[in-house]
């Protein structure tokens, strides 16, 4: 792949990538630490011949970017926790009418306003379900400054193909990092997008929620001809609403099937120094994500150089979890440490996959990035 | 029991002091100016609730606290909520005898800047105006959101420039005109609806008292000048201000049960809206020739709303 390399902020990036990707709808609300993603967006957007528009509040924010998906472009959003709580209920809208959109989420300390330039993954489980109902929510995390702009691109192809909102999580540290980054060239961006799927048969037989029973629903952009019908609602193939109890059960089981039946699309990890992982005593497995896993990495390297083999295995997908590679290889390996910053909120799911309860963890919620100090003394301390 | 002699500034801003002084506010920023006037100006209890925005950030970062009153803080967006919650629980307790002592004197207050007045915390205060809560509500309006990096607000002023509506070679910054709130909380039947300046101090103190004593949900409107986004001296907060009420930028004036407006101000000298646009860096790009017509927008609107005030006043509808 052709890579161009840049000097910028992990928003800076996440705004450029949006642009990049064949966004042409920005809606937004200023919350600290993203509000720089809109500062970036409002000036490249128009001059890309797209608009952004900071709305009056979070809720119209979003609500702005889901009419404009509806219609057919790629849009975004920006916000930080406290505005995930806000945008949650057109985020369910999003997910039941399958209005494909990108949602970053620049994560600061919670709950409610909580630490507003101080750095967390404390929205990690939010991300998860952020509306009521059932669903499957797709959340991808950057853990360096290039993922902030390679994850937005990502997300962008992962919400046309499965037709739903897609979570990009950074944080604090991240966003506000500023250095040189290796990033894809504008060209290799554009051969990647894989717009979403249309409907090209006769106006009458079109049926775009009437899909099988693990797809996504076909939404063809507005005034060409095709009508349809959104709605929060539970609906039938052309979208309107129903109580039909077939109908009903097999609209909400599709919306789990279309992302769980396809999860081999989404799951994207990074092993780190795992390569000579052989089950052997000794062996320390770190789970880690985000700016996080900057400071476990370098963690890692000190703890070779004191003999300990130390490895990471990093989920960039965090929901749905690779549950089969992580459960691997947490089974395998005696000593794992979770490293967070908030408590427990993906240990648990590190818990679920590899069903054990012996898990360590280093969690920290105070606001401030862990050091690989710390790391390096706490897996001293336990194993 | 409002303080009757308003005589000198220096006793007055002393009298009575709730407000410490040792918070984190910019230097030469009007917000602590308004905030000290209007508890300065009465002896009451004040139940206060803060909306997210630059006062509540620097006023109160753990463990310390600028307010020697009770003091809420819940979200961005709804100080007008959280004040109508407590006033009404305070009702209720009156009517039911369970207060310790149900004769002593307290006022409502809620403070919001023009981010979470005009534009998120919009339809919280008008359900509380709507209401009818006893209560008054105090924007503190810097035309943007200061706190996170100076971004439009639906208070900013045509013409301006902001991180989010940036002034350049193809805008010349924001291109919608200010929300007339004042108008659109007189149009709730609010008993008392006013706009008012740290300038004209005097004026101020009695439109805060006025507000205090009026039963019902009074709002006021204040001029808040901000030396970081509006670009100036700090130490030139109240000259800043002097324009902006001369160049009838702001006027003052209030409107009583939605119908009789009173201006309360009258500059002898009226001088150009060119005179206070120059005075701040965020309307530099206005002198450049190709973007003249902006100013001349500004100056008609300007002198249009002061012609309507005025015929309003002697209408008395």
């Amino acid at each position: 792949m052709e890579m161009r390399e840049i000097i910028s902020t992990g928003n800076d990036l996440a705004a450029i990538a949006a642009v990049d990707a064949g966004c042409e709808f920005f809606g937004g609300y200023p919350i600290t630490p993203s509000s720089e993603v809109m500062h970036t967006i409002s000036d490249l957007l128009p001059k890309a011949g797209g608009a952004a528009i900071q709305m009056e509040d979070e809720i119209a924010g979003i609500a702005a970017a889901v009419g404009a998906a509806m219609s057919g472009v790629r849009s975004m959003t920006a916000t930080s926790g406290p505005g995930v709580s806000l945008k949650a209920e057109n985020l369910g809208l999003a997910q039941m009418a399958e209005v494909p959109l990108v949602l970053v989420n620049v994560m600061r300390g919670g709950p409610s306003t909580g630490l507003p330039t101080r750095v967390s993954q404390g929205d990690v489980r939010q991300a998860r379900n952020p509306s009521h109902g059932d669903y499957r929510s797709i959340t991808l995390c950057a853990g360096n400054l290039a993922e902030c702009y390679t994850e937005v691109v990502r997300a962008f192809n992962l919400a046309d193909r499965f037709m739903q909102p897609v979570i990009v999580l950074t944080d604090e540290t991240l966003g506000h990092m500023h250095g040189k980054a290796m990033i894809p060239t504008v060209e290799e961006v554009k051969n990647s997008i894989v717009p979403r799927k249309t409907f090209d048969g006769a106006p009458e037989d079109y049926r775009p929620y009437g899909v099988g029973p693990d797809e996504a629903a076909v939404l063809n952009p507005m005034f060409k001809g095709y009508r349809y019908h959104f709605t929060g609602l539970h609906h039938d193939g052309k979208g309107f609403p129903t109580e039909e109890i077939e109908t009903c059960r097999k609209l909400i089981q599709r919306l789990e099937d279309k992302v769980m039946m396809h999860t081999d699309e989404l799951e994207l990890n990074e092993e780190f120094m795992l390569d000579d992982f052989d089950g052997s005593e000794g062996e320390v497995l770190i789970v880690a994500y985000g700016s996080v896993s900057l400071a476990a990495k370098e963690a890692i390297r000190h703890l070779r150089a004191d003999g300990i083999k130390a490895g990471l295995f990093r989920p960039i997908t965090l929901w749905p979890s690779p549950a089969d590679r992580m459960g691997e290889l947490v089974k395998a390996t005696k000593n794992v440490l979770c490293v967070e910053l908030n408590i427990r909120q993906y240990t648990e799911e590190v818990e679920r996959v590899s069903g054990r309860l012996d898990i360590e963890g280093l969690y920290k919620v105070n606001g401030r990035a862990i050091s690989p100090y710390e790391i390096v003394n706490k897996v001293k301390e336990v194993f | 029991m409002a303080i009757t002699s308003i005589k000198n500034l220096k006793e007055f801003s002393t009298n009575n002091d709730r407000f410490e002084g040792a918070h984190l506010l910019c230097p030469g920023c009007a917000h602590s100016m308004i905030v000290r006037e209007l508890m300065n100006c009465t002896d009451d209890n004040l139940v206060i609730a803060t909306n997210t925005g630059c006062l509540e950030v620097s006023t109160a970062v753990y463990p310390y606290t600028s307010w020697d009153t009770s003091w809420i803080h819940i979200g961005f967006e709804n100080a007008a909520t959280a004040a109508a919650g407590a006033e009404a629980m305070y009702k209720a307790r009156k009517r039911k005898g369970t207060l310790k002592d149900p004769n002593a004197p307290v006022k409502f207050v809620a403070f919001g800047g023009d981010g979470s007045t005009y534009d998120i915390g919009f339809q919280w205060l008008s359900g509380a105006v709507e209401r009818g809560h006893d209560f008054t509500y105090v924007c503190l309006d810097n035309e943007n959101y200061a706190n996170t990096g100076g971004q439009r607000s639906s208070a900013t002023p045509i013409g301006s420039t902001t991180s989010t509506a940036q002034a350049g070679s193809h805008s010349y910054g924001k291109k919608e005109k200010k929300k007339d709130m004042v108008a659109i909380m007189a149009a709730h039947g609010a008993p008392y609806v006013a706009q008012l300046a740290p300038n004209k101090w005097k004026i101020m103190a009695k439109g805060f008292q006025k507000a205090l004593e009026t039963e019902g949900p009074c709002f006021i409107n204040t001029v808040s000048a901000c030396t970081t986004e509006w670009k100036f001296d700090p130490k030139d907060t109240i000259h800043i201000t002097d324009l902006a009420t001369d160049s009838l930028m702001f006027p003052i004036y209030e409107i009583i049960d939605g119908k009789e407006l009173n201006i309360l101000y009258r500059p002898k000298n009226i001088i150009t809206v060119e005179e206070y646009l120059n005075a701040q860096g965020r309307y530099r790009h206005l002198f450049k020739p190709e973007n003249r017509h902006v100013i001349e927008k500004i100056q008609k609107d300007v002198d249009e709303k002061w012609e309507l005030l005025q015929r309003r006043e002697e209408a008395r509808v």
